[in-house]
């Protein structure tokens, strides 16, 4: 199909956010064609250090680190040292013209530096505005400060994953609400914002609670125990409706193929590709009833099949019989083996002048019509001084000069 | 916060329709939208659909009014039936077609097409149509026909392979990530193509693919592999490599610490245990250093100290005087402790929903977000199966008591 405009052209974000919840969330509307500006400053870095303090070993962090480039393409980059009046002069005349305002920063902070909804709307009455509080407003724990790691703890989600044997641990080493929910839920909801914008004229503050958003992922178990009373179990990878489910030890170091069989005529399918007709024929598995009840019994007789396979063939194989199955990918299999993530350019390089190459992702979803800009890499801290608060803000060469030496740039 | 409480304030998605054939992986594409205001339409066939079995089940007894997960996936949508393999039901499906700004689904890729329901059929009858497809692989591609699921999403995409303990298999998240991942992604697609379509005013295809959306889920690992050629360490357990970085037990359950050892968060900690006298040795000079403190057995002998000074503490005091002392840390809650959190009630988190059927008021989850000018909220329970077919078939679409008769007869609605 033809390929338009990107669907965001126009539209102009200044992304007051650190780390990963709010950048993901400017980055998905920058991939689609919104200018986003990331207003950074020096001090901070230095003490907190935001999404550039982690990177290659051996190399200054600042333009390198992981988060910065994974989360930041297709931005630009400005320092602006909030903590001074004329500093906070600049950032209300570039949201004057700018459209959307995301921020991650703490209640306080963001009013001690100016930058509060209602300061702003006084200068952009239609301003979309995104706040993402731990708790929120109001509330005994409004003033929790968070990590996603005590968010999802306390959103319940350790205690609905993994091994009710073991301490109910972290479900994955990733702070995970932060690179989900949180997100892009606040996608959602700024382009919900927009469509009403654009229908009426009306700008609005949108709070994203990161506790509440997360919470918002676990639905069914909140309403098994408002309905019924109950708490709903650690099922390791068991689902009440299929089995076997679960994942087996596959040829290779540390390499495994998942296997889900929901029906009948899959569990033949399976029994027949694994050469154990025998088992579909055993009423110990006859049906997805007993072959719950005897699940762990299917370990071996399905192992023994897959172990002398790589997680790949036995994947063709089991899905060219109809089961559903899929290797348990890790990072060398998703980069250099799928054939599918290669098929939709899941990961792309792009020039970096220090890091030479650098990796960039795009999302899990395609535009038919309008796919996404081709990724710039994560702007150098401060490139984009010049562009910014200039040509945007209209500041005067001089201006710009006065405010680099008198650290208000910085 | 009361349902359907009088409230003149408009939805940001007011008049959007959005017709919904998705199934359990695409269930929270249409909430969401749904939540915002949009109409949207559950259409199922007539024996309901697969998610109408899902469990938990009210009461634990399966039903097709009873599926909690239905329950909760379907609020403030409109239920019909309509069976797309019957040609009555196909042509009532394509009359809603011009009505539509959004169609929902998750059926393998060409299976609409095969019944003459593809995108390019909707799009010769509504050139604005946009079709959210939501599928484990995508539309193209070599695995494009493979079959997926919750446990195929997470392993296929990457985030099973770290999750669990170094001595045990990969283990799923537990909640459905890979499901609600796939299926926000959807939503967010859709709204980006009716942004396009305000610009050009041709609707578009959003192919979703289930796989595709959990590396965002890895955050640094993948361009870490991509430049130093090593895999992480998978599956750590409670291990997390410095000091006061996991669970520790207090004296009701665990709670998650995370000390990131910003500035002055190290005094901050010792001070705290030596007011009470814990410290142990930790007030010595040589702890103030990071580096020193990123040794194995200095951090094991942190967390020990640590251990044995927070397990005094309730779950509820331990995470309340940590953050008083800025230390992040989260307590593990199940659904009852979130129940019971008084920060949520005080923030009106939850909606009780009302269900005249059972003659029973049940409490559910809130929103994700406050929105200033356009609230979320939930104005009606989950659809019956084909509660509303008269008032959208025979109401909307002005279709004769004769006709849908007739419909029913031939099992098409």
């Amino acid at each position: 199909m033809a390929e338009g405009p990107l669907p965001l052209a126009g539209l102009r974000v200044v992304d007051f956010s650190v780390l990963a919840a709010g950048p993901l969330t400017s980055k998905l509307l920058a991939d689609y064609g919104a200018e986003v500006i990331i207003v950074e400053s020096e001090t901070s870095i230095a003490s907190s250090g935001g999404g550039r303090q982690a990177g290659p070993p051996g190399m200054s962090p600042i333009n390198t680190a992981w988060f910065h480039n994974k989360y930041n393409p297709n931005k630009m980059s400005v320092t602006l040292d909030l903590a001074r009046p004329e500093g906070q002069d600049v950032m209300r005349r570039l949201v004057a013209v700018s459209d959307v305002f995301v921020a991650n920063r703490t209640p306080q902070v963001l009013n001690k530096l100016g930058v509060s909804y209602d300061a702003l709307r006084e200068v952009k009455p239609d301003l979309v505005y995104l706040t993402m509080p731990t708790m929120g407003e109001g509330g005994r724990r409004s003033f929790y400060g968070g990590v996603s790691w005590g968010i999802q703890a306390m959103a319940g989600l350790n205690m609905i994953s993994g091994f009710a044997d073991r301490m109910p641990t972290s479900p994955s080493p990733y702070s995970h609400p932060d690179v989900s929910c949180n997100p892009l839920h606040a996608v959602v909801a700024i382009l919900a914002a927009l469509r009403y914008r654009r229908r009426t004229g009306k700008g609005q503050m949108i709070e994203l609670a990161q506790y509440e958003s997360t919470i918002c992922w676990t639905g069914p178990a909140l309403l098994q125990y408002t309905v019924n009373g109950k708490l709903m179990e650690r099922t390791e990878n068991r689902h009440p409706l299929a089995a076997p489910h679960d994942v087996y030890r596959c040829e290779g170091d540390d390499k495994w193929c998942a296997i889900s069989v929901f029906s009948d005529d899959q569990w033949r399918a399976l029994c027949e590709t694994i050469g154990r007709a025998d088992l579909a024929e055993a009423p110990a598995f006859a049906s997805l009833g007993a072959r719950q009840q005897h699940e762990a019994e299917l370990r071996d007789p399905i192992e023994a099949w897959t172990a002398q396979r790589a997680p790949e063939d036995a994947t063709a194989q089991l899905q060219r019989a109809g089961v559903p199955a899929a290797p348990v990918n890790n990072f060398e299999q998703l980069l250099r083996v799928d054939p599918q993530l290669k098929e939709r350019e899941l990961w792309t390089e792009v020039e970096h002048p220090e890091l030479g190459t650098a990796l960039v992702e795009r999302w899990g979803f395609r535009l038919s019509r309008a796919p996404a800009a081709p990724h710039q890499r994560a702007p150098l801290l401060g490139e984009h001084t010049d562009y910014v608060f200039q040509e945007l803000v209209g500041l005067t060469e001089d201006e710009v000069n006065t405010y680099l030496v008198e650290g208000v740039f910085r | 916060m009361p349902l359907g409480a009088p409230d003149a304030s408009p939805s940001a998605l007011d008049g959007l329709r959005v017709l919904d054939l998705a199934g359990p992986m695409g269930a929270y594409c249409g909430k969401l939208l749904a939540d915002l205001g949009a109409d949207v339409l559950r259409i199922e066939p007539p024996t309901g659909d697969p998610s109408r079995r899902l469990p938990p089940y009210y009461q634990d007894q399966p039903g097709l009014e009873r599926s909690l997960f239905y329950w909760h996936f379907n609020t403030n949508k409109r239920g019909l039936t309509l069976d797309i393999t019957k040609p009555a039901g196909q042509d009532l499906f394509l009359r809603l077609i011009p009505t539509a700004d959004v169609v929902i689904e998750t059926y393998a890729p060409g299976y609409l097409a095969s019944l003459g329901l593809g995108y390019e059929d909707l799009d010769a009858i509504n050139s604005g149509i946009i079709v959210t497809s939501i599928t484990p692989f995508g539309q193209t591609g070599p695995y494009s026909h493979y079959l997926g699921g919750e446990l195929i999403g997470q392993a296929a995409g990457g985030l099973l392979w770290m999750c669990g303990w170094p001595d045990r298999r990969p283990v799923m998240m537990g909640g459905g990530p890979a499901m609600h991942q796939a299926s926000a992604e959807g939503a967010a697609g859709a709204l980006l193509a009716l942004e396009f379509r305000e610009l050009t005013g041709r609707g578009q295809q959003v192919d979703v693919s289930v796989q595709a959306c959990m590396p965002l889920t890895l955050m640094a690992s993948m361009p870490e592999y991509h430049r130093l050629g090593v895999l992480r360490q998978p599956r750590v357990g409670n291990f997390h490599g410095s000091a006061l970085n996991g669970m520790f037990a207090c004296s009701d359950g665990y709670a998650d610490f995370r000390f990131r050892g910003r500035p002055g968060q190290w005094t901050n900690l010792v001070e705290w245990l030596a007011s009470e006298g814990m410290a142990e040795d930790l007030e010595d000079e040589k702890y103030r250093d990071a580096v020193f403190r990123r040794q194995k057995e200095v951090y094991e002998h942190i967390d020990e100290v640590f251990q044995r000074f927070i397990v005094r503490y309730t779950r509820e005091e331990a995470m309340d005087l940590s953050q008083r002392k800025g230390l992040e840390v989260g307590a593990v809650y199940t659904a009852e402790d979130i129940l019971a959190d008084p920060q949520l009630q005080e923030r009106g988190f939850f909606v009780d929903v009302p269900n005249e059927h059972l003659g029973r008021t049940f409490r559910y989850p809130g929103g994700p977000y406050t929105l200033s000018e356009t609230p979320w909220r939930l104005r009606r329970r989950a659809p019956i199966l084909g509660e509303h077919n008269d008032e959208i078939y025979g109401g909307e679409l002005g279709l004769t008591e004769t006709e849908l008769r007739g419909l029913r007869a031939d099992g098409a609605i």
